[in-house]
């Protein structure tokens, strides 16, 4: 077990808090290996993690992997990992009875993000916001995919390249057909990417990098929108919008996509 | 002689239909028409019960229905023999109609909301000209005439276009002797102006500003006409509305704006927030963008295309935007594509709105391919510039 210092400012404001466990807290202008450790269960949370360092973790506990755990209503998160090789394992879950405002910043490179917001009950009306300055960042993400994760407003910003999504779902539909055959509805990808399962879900994604790999799948029984803005070479993106059956009539999806790329792929896919 | 004596016999037969079945008012639910015709893609009427049907051949319509076309054209037949035409993407509300044994008391309310739509007064005058109206978001248009169209775009803005008699075949323009169909008045809040020529038109942008001066559109035929199915600026339209700013001008209002003023200089624009700055769907300006300038080139592209059949691919009509070229679709909206192409801020604009909508904008210089699969629409392959490079796919179902 790691122990030790390593945190250069850990702020916490808990007004209703049930349990949080944090194994060292060390003041330090910038350190590295930091790790915190979080098991937070209550309402109305306010939680403020600034680690300034290198290969610094935020987990559920010591064996330094396993998931850490919030839930609760009202949560104000803000989390800024400021160096490279860091990591955040979690399961997050921002009870739908109140406004969420998850903020996450990471500013390095090579960081890892394994989340999995809705794991445990619903996480409604959330408003999330990841800033990424930094390249080859890894992101598991998985929204809704246990619980229902209603009105997300998601802002993505990256700002690097080589940052991939991975693993989060498989898209084992179609994403278009044979040039000249017509549509047939038959082609697989086995890309990963954010997974959401959400109604009214609104995603705003700036990239600015190249080489970047991001897939999306938003479903539901509402409409979606998605707005993507590329500036970079290369790449892989898929986006799907698949609406749920009960829509009635339809529940309408947009996608917009502004690209200023050389060799990018893009695929779009849109279901009712 | 014989039509003469037909259309009173119909006339009566009317007259006795009305006499035993109907009293001085129509039932909500009392059929007023159907649909007459229908082509591509079937729309949809949704009844003021709530109940949603598919605008097939021979759907009944019932006051206060709301028609919305698709990927397709409806004609609609009311009960006095009044036509709409409603091209592709176009939504209509039956606000009122009433028919009625006697005549005068005969009404009819249409609102045009967004789209192209095309009307003839029925021939019988079973509905007083001077009981129908029709609205637009920014105009009323009052009936003198019997056939005319209006075209209104997202932001309401309508363009009114009074068509020639049914003398004038479809493909024969106003040089070649077009009478125009009667007159039409179109009225807001800023003023009134009437429409006396075949292929007079006026644009009217809000409802407290006065429509335009009358324009004549002297190369428009009908078959342009009906293939027009975006608000489209020709150029007597944009120099009618210059002129009519000139003319607001030295009122002391708002159009008098000196930018030299100091208290100009002191304004910060900066400040505008970055979302007000942000370009969205809704500030596409689909009267002032540069291929409408070329209005009658691309009507005219259109019409081509049509003719090759319902199910041509565009594969062979291509457009250049700027220094950029496009292959596979037309500039402005393509009606076998579906997608309005538009150069803006240096970018071109790919924009498909069918149940859901896709926007794609990509740096003007750029080379780029999109395929689009759509299950109600054949391949389409649109190539910008050399076609290679960013690869983009786009599969759409309903």
């Amino acid at each position: 077990m790691k122990t030790s210092n390593l945190l250069h400012k850990f702020a916490i404001n808990v007004f209703g808090v049930v349990g949080l466990l944090v194994a060292t807290m060390v003041p330090s202008l910038a350190a590295d290996e930091n790790e915190v450790f979080i098991d937070q269960q209550g309402d109305n949370l306010t939680l403020t993690i600034l680690q300034a360092g290198n290969s610094n973790k935020i987990s559920g506990d010591a064996s330094q992997g396993s998931d850490l755990v919030i839930t609760g209503a009202n949560l104000i998160i803000d989390i800024i990992q400021d160096g490279n090789g860091n990591e955040i394992f979690g399961a997050w879950t921002g009870d739908g009875s109140g406004s969420t405002v998850w903020d996450f910043y990471f500013y390095g490179d090579n960081n890892d993000l394994d989340m999995n917001i809705g794991a445990t009950a619903s996480s409604d009306s959330m408003d999330l916001l990841w800033n990424v300055q930094g390249s080859t960042n890894v992101f598991d993400v998985d929204i809704g995919g246990n619980y229902a994760a209603d009105n997300l407003n998601m802002d993505l910003t990256i700002l690097g390249s080589r940052n991939n999504f991975k693993d989060a779902f498989d898209n084992t539909k179609t994403w278009g057909g044979t040039p000249g055959s017509g549509w047939n509805g038959t082609v697989t990808t086995n890309m990963g990417g954010i997974k959401v399962d959400s109604s009214s879900a609104k995603w705003e994604m700036d990239i600015t990098g190249d080489d970047n790999a991001i897939a999306t799948n938003q479903t539901g029984n509402a409409g979606h929108y998605l707005k993507f803005v590329l500036n970079g070479s290369d790449g892989d993106f898929q986006f799907l919008q698949s609406m749920g059956a009960t829509c009635s009539p339809v529940c309408p999806g947009k996608i917009d996509v502004d690209l200023d790329s050389e060799n990018a792929s893009v695929s779009i896919r849109q279901t009712d | 002689m014989h039509q003469l004596a037909l259309d009173k016999l119909t006339k009566v037969c009317l007259t006795i239909f009305l006499l035993f079945s109907a009293t001085n008012t129509y039932a909500a639910d009392t059929k007023i028409g159907g649909v007459f015709e229908q082509s591509g893609q079937p729309g949809s009427i949704s009844r003021k019960s709530g109940e949603e049907l598919i605008a097939e051949l021979d759907t009944d319509i019932v006051s206060l229905d709301e028609v919305e076309t698709k990927n397709g054209r409806l004609k609609l037949k009311f009960i006095d023999d009044t036509q709409v035409s409603l091209t592709e993407h176009t939504y209509m509300e039956i606000n009122e109609y009433v028919y009625d044994p006697d005549p005068s008391k005969s009404k009819m309310a249409l609102n045009f909301v967004q789209g192209t739509a095309r009307f003839a007064t029925g021939g019988l005058g079973l509905v007083p000209k001077e009981n129908i109206q029709i609205q637009t978001p920014t105009a009323t248009i009052g009936i003198r005439g019997t056939d005319f169209t209006t075209t209104v775009d997202e932001l309401g803005r309508s363009l009114v276009i009074l068509l020639p008699d049914s003398g004038c075949t479809d493909g024969v323009r106003l040089e070649e002797g077009c009478r125009p169909s009667g007159s039409i008045t179109i009225t807001n809040n800023g003023g009134v102006q009437i429409l006396t020529e075949a292929f007079q038109a006026v644009m009217v942008s809000t409802f407290e500003q006065a429509p335009t001066n009358p324009v004549i559109l002297a190369d428009l035929d009908l078959n342009m006409i009906d293939n027009m199915f975006i608000v489209s600026e020709p150029q007597e339209i944009t120099e009618a509305i210059e002129e009519q700013v000139e003319e607001l001008k030295g009122d002391n209002g708002l159009l008098d704006f000196n930018g030299l003023d100091a208290s100009a200089i002191e304004q910060d624009l900066l400040k505008e927030t970055e979302e007000d700055l942000e370009f969205s769907e809704l500030d596409m300006n689909f009267l002032d963008v540069d291929f409408l300038v070329d209005l009658l080139d691309v009507v005219e592209e259109v019409g081509t295309t049509l003719d090759k059949g319902a199910g041509s691919t565009s594969s062979s009509t291509d457009k250049d935007l700027g220094v950029d070229k496009i292959e596979g679709t037309l500039a402005g909206l393509d009606p076998t594509t579906q997608f309005n192409t538009l150069s803006l801020d240096g970018k071109i604009y790919f924009f498909r709105q069918v149940t859901n909508t896709t926007s794609i904008r990509i740096a003007g210089g750029s080379s780029a391919r999109i395929e689009v699969y759509d299950s109600n629409l054949k391949d389409t392959i649109i190539c910008l510039n050399d076609c290679e490079g960013t690869t983009i796919i786009i599969t759409q179902e309903d």
